[in-house]
């Protein structure tokens, strides 16, 4: 008879949150910032694009050059509005709404969740060369890393994880 | 302890989310607000406006008539003869003519564009206003325009006269014996009015040869109708001038049925930015208000078109 062991009856730590999560929890902040930040800029993208075809609206780029300039300011504030929403929210509450469904959050390897490892995990959605790298880097660091680690994850001292029970 | 920690979070969330959309909104309302409109055409018919008397820059004449830019309205023609998604040009003309040089810069822009042109002669379009609208492809007028006057003038009021009667003498010092032909305070010579005549007549060989040549018309045709007399829309098309009586509408059928197309009209037009109008304030139209009388009635018009 095993008496006075004293077991825990329950266990709970902190790991790596699974691959699936991160993606569904990433997929609903998108569905989110469509609608919040792409809403309003929708007008003015479908007067700058032509609603054809890509040959056409490249024909229509290359005819009209100043229109990529503006084109590239707009891409770049909805990056920054994006990053902002990722970055305020990683930063006070830990996780992002997608985040909050699935019950995963970042954390950072130092003591304290810092303002600036937020925006370094979260760079990505700046649309401007060079951080337009991170979308191909960063998933091929998550497939080839042991703990399934994105780069600006590595470079920023965080990870997202989730409470394991048993 | 935990509900409220919750109930903070989602305090926080919507917080930023409202902050967010303030931003983007804000972002886009200011583009809107700056942006002229000149940078956001789309469509497969660049319609391009000839409106007001034709000239080479957009400077209002002394009564403050609209004045149709032959400067901008290349600019116009050559940028949509450059567009892929542009297929016709739709050239809206309202103009009784104006300086052969304007006219001849629009005219020979519409004929360099490998698109298809149509004028579409409103009102009037006359003289240079016609001479443009025979460099189309194909004109339409309604059956009361007023076009032709296929013609050059260059007539001024001479005040010679009435200087005399107030006693106000015109002291001649001049380089060069015809340097100060044609000025208002005294007569024409003779021979002074043979040069001139030959100027005049060598712009109107240019304006028959051209009219002539676009409309591919015979010598006894053009002489016929280019003395210089106007004509409805219903008298221009028995003289071969016109090609369809009609307006807009027709227009833009006869562009459909052309191409085999729909026609999404995309209209050049230049609606000052906020900085433009801003900007507009201190630009020189602010003094010409104050040039006077005299200055402006010196600008000379020998030899205009129209």
């Amino acid at each position: 008879m095993a008496k006075g062991l004293n077991l825990p009856k329950n266990v709970t730590f902190k790991g790596p949150a699974v691959l699936w999560k991160r993606m569904a929890a990433f997929v609903i902040d998108l569905i989110i910032l469509d609608f919040v930040i792409g809403t309003p800029f929708r007008a003015i993208i479908n007067r700058i694009i032509p609603s054809n075809d890509f040959q056409s609206s490249y024909a229509f780029f290359a005819a009209n050059p100043n229109l990529t300039a503006l084109l590239s300011i707009v891409v770049a504030f909805f990056g920054l509005l994006a990053s902002l929403y990722f970055v305020i929210l990683e930063f006070s509450l830990g996780q992002t709404v997608g985040k909050m469904l699935f019950n995963i959050k970042v954390e950072s390897k130092e003591k304290e969740l810092s303002f600036l490892s937020c925006m370094v995990r979260n760079m990505l959605f700046l649309f401007i060369f060079p951080f337009t790298l991170l979308w191909i880097l960063d998933p091929l660091f998550v497939i080839f890393t042991k703990d399934s680690r994105r780069l600006s994850e590595i470079l920023s001292r965080t990870r997202t994880v989730e409470d394991y029970h048993y | 302890m935990a509900k409220q920690k919750k109930k903070n979070n989602w305090g926080v969330v919507l917080g930023v989310i409202i902050f967010l959309f303030i931003m983007a909104y804000l972002f886009s309302a200011l583009l809107s607000v700056f942006l002229s409109g000149d940078e956001l055409k789309q469509g497969n018919v660049a319609k391009i406006s000839v409106k007001g008397v034709i000239m080479t820059d957009n400077t209002e004449d002394f009564f403050g008539s609209s004045v149709a830019d032959s400067t901008t309205i290349v600019a116009d023609i050559e940028d949509a003869a450059a567009n892929p998604m542009i297929e016709a040009i739709l050239l809206e003309i309202n103009s009784p003519g104006g300086a052969p040089v304007a006219t001849d810069e629009i005219a020979q822009a519409l004929e360099r564009s490998n698109k298809t042109t149509v004028a579409w002669i409103r009102e009037v379009g006359t003289s240079g206003g016609y001479w443009i609208a025979s460099s189309a492809d194909h004109i339409i007028a309604n059956r009361m325009s007023i076009t032709g006057s296929i013609g050059v003038i260059g007539s001024y009021l001479d005040f010679s006269g009435f200087l005399n009667d107030w006693n106000v003498s015109y002291e001649r010092l001049v380089g060069g014996k015809y340097k100060d032909a044609g000025i208002p305070y005294r007569q024409l010579t003779a021979e002074e009015r043979r040069l001139f005549q030959k100027k005049i007549d060598l712009l109107h060989q240019e304006f028959k040869d051209s009219v002539q040549k676009n409309r591919r018309l015979t010598n006894s045709q053009i002489e016929n109708v280019a003395q210089g007399e106007f004509y409805l829309g219903s008298e221009a098309k028995n003289l071969n001038l016109i090609d369809q009586l009609g307006g807009e509408r027709e227009a833009i059928e006869h562009i459909e049925k052309k191409l085999n197309i729909t026609a999404e009209i995309v209209v050049y037009e230049h609606e000052p930015s906020l900085l433009e109008i801003l900007s507009g304030l201190l630009n020189d139209r602010s003094f010409f208000f104050g040039k006077g009388l005299a200055e402006g009635m010196q600008q000379g018009r020998i030899g205009w078109v129209g």
